[in-house]
């Protein structure tokens, strides 16, 4: 692969807007995208006349090919210049913003805005929004006449690295617990109580095993936007700058069952990703002081971490277990409660996560600050490990 | 197996699925396959993944393979399949070198094993469609 441009440290997130989360009565997804932009480019402090790429990620409850469109239309940006419906899903907070770098290193914009957020507890119910997994992004011929929901299909991948490497559900259940503990600490959490223990998770009743209730994440209304620019700019604004030191993405098979192995193949992606926003911002793991990281089931935290290099094979669950990945240990996880407890809006999925890494590098995150934050790794990715993006974040360059 | 267990989800058959369906009805585990390179090709498809051939035809596997994972489901996430509760979704590596998502069968919920060795059954859900299921293997490998 022909080595990206020097892009670190020249463009950076000048704003951030989170929607309501949780269950939001009487609203709808384009409140929820409205309100995240409104609030990213009011943070960010810049004319929205100024805004010339807007990428957005669709969502579960208004699926149409336009909604980016749509959007600028009801946010008053009558003309833009780049816009897209990139139809990242999970993946979105960072591919997207490796996206919205692209568009601007190209300099086809000056200004990007960046949003996702759904309406899929309360625009599809609860029950509506599991059965969607099956119904749109499974396959219909070979897997829906098996009864596979997303949970059981990470099942199967987290299943196979315990058998691989000796992982517990105990070992597991504490990045419920980290992720609890956060959410309590969160005004704007889905379920910030009870605060639970690993007796709790592990008492918890089966769901797809060796996934019990309360390894499996929310769903939820809400989502995120920002706004990026270039640090020339970003320096006339009021926000501290959150500069993009590296970004990556890795795509893959959509189907886990042509996955040549359940253990090596998303290593071998997730690594992909990784690899390329630490490589670009000339750091690795041990640099980091803070995560946000696609937590949809226990299981897949260590997954990710373990692919990314933050440990070594096969000590992804010891790794997260003892509360290093907990506000106080030694790298703070989803400090906001990821999908876990903060929530899970549909095609929003992991906005939340990027947002509160810049809030914790811009020293923002109030209970849950990590002292010290300095640089931030995000790894988000959509449905069943297809799409995957990384990205590394710091106040400083 | 009960002669007459109420219908899951029925499969919406693909374009290019029909192969698989009538292989199923006869009892046999036909997936597609590449003429020009001998590729075993699941999903269907009008390439061959590997070589990008438009030859590819129905072939019948052995049917037998390897459990590479399994997560027996105890919620009813769907009414379809309430009754079926709890059943075993498996990812099966067939000898072939293929993945299938399937059903374990002749086993206790959670009674499987990573690397257990299987060989398929079917079982009629409708006229049209018959669907594979695999139970532990009875002899060696």
């Amino acid at each position: 692969m022909a080595a990206p441009a020097d892009i670190r440290g020249r463009w950076c997130i000048a704003g951030i807007g989170e929607a309501p989360s949780g269950v939001v009565p009487d609203s709808d997804q384009w409140e929820m995208n409205l309100l995240a932009a409104k609030r990213a480019i009011e943070d960010a402090g810049i004319a929205k006349s100024e805004i010339d790429i807007v990428i957005t990620t669709g969502t579960m409850v208004y699926n149409r090919p336009r909604h980016h469109v749509q959007l600028c239309e009801q946010l008053g940006l009558p003309l833009t210049t780049y816009t897209e419906n990139s139809a990242m899903g999970g993946a979105a907070p960072t591919a997207n913003l490796r996206h919205a770098v692209a568009a601007l290193h190209a300099g086809m914009g000056k200004v990007a805005l960046v949003v996702g957020a759904d309406y899929v507890r309360s625009g599809r119910g609860r029950q509506g929004a599991i059965e969607a997994g099956p119904a749109e992004y499974h396959n219909a011929e070979f897997e829906v006449p098996y009864g596979p929901y997303m949970a059981t299909l990470y099942a199967l991948v987290c299943r196979r690295w315990m058998h691989e490497f000796g992982w517990t559900s105990e070992q597991l259940a504490a990045v419920a617990v980290a992720a609890r503990r956060h959410a309590s600490m969160h005004p704007g959490a889905h379920i910030r109580e009870p605060l639970i223990t690993k007796e709790d998770v592990l008492a918890s009743r089966m769901v797809c095993s060796p996934f019990r209730l309360l390894d499996c994440s929310l769903f939820s209304d809400g989502g995120a936007a920002y706004v990026v620019t270039s640090a020339e700019r970003a320096a006339d604004l009021p926000r501290r700058p959150v500069y993009v030191l590296g970004v990556g993405g890795a795509y893959s098979y959509y189907y886990f069952e042509k996955w040549p192995d359940l253990v090596e193949t998303p290593r071998e992606i997730i690594h992909t990703a990784a690899s390329q926003a630490f490589g670009m911002a000339g750091l690795k793991p041990t640099d980091v002081d803070v995560v946000g990281v696609a937590d949809m089931f226990t299981g897949v935290v260590p997954v990710a971490l373990e692919s990314a290099g933050f440990c070594g094979r096969g000590e992804g669950a010891s790794f997260v277990d003892g509360g290093r990945i907990e506000i106080g240990g030694e790298l703070p996880v989803n400090t906001h409660g990821g999908n876990l407890s903060y929530g899970l809006p549909g095609m929003g999925a992991q906005f939340v996560h990027l947002t509160e890494c810049v809030k914790q590098l811009r020293g923002e995150a109030e209970k849950r600050q990590v002292a010290g934050a300095r640089i931030a790794y995000i790894h988000n990715w959509s449905g069943n490990m297809s799409q995957h993006g990384s990205a590394v974040l710091s106040t400083e360059v | 197996m009960k002669a007459q267990r109420r219908s899951p989800k029925e499969p919406v058959i693909s374009a290019l699925g029909g192969g698989h369906w009538k292989a199923a009805r006869d009892g046999r585990l036909a997936l597609q396959r590449c003429d020009a390179c001998g590729q075993w090709v699941h999903y269907p498809s009008a390439v061959c993944d590997r070589c990008m051939s438009t030859e590819l035809s129905w072939q019948d596997t052995a049917g037998r393979g390897t459990v590479e994972s399994f997560s027996t489901v105890y919620r009813g996430f769907a009414a379809e399949f309430e009754q079926d509760l709890p059943y075993t979704v498996a990812l099966v590596r067939l000898d072939e070198g293929v993945n299938l998502l399937t059903w374990l069968v002749g086993i206790e919920p959670d009674g499987a094993e990573i690397g257990m060795r299987v060989e398929v059954e079917f079982e009629r859900i409708s006229h049209e469609i018959t669907l594979h299921r695999f139970h532990p293997a009875e002899t060696g490998p």
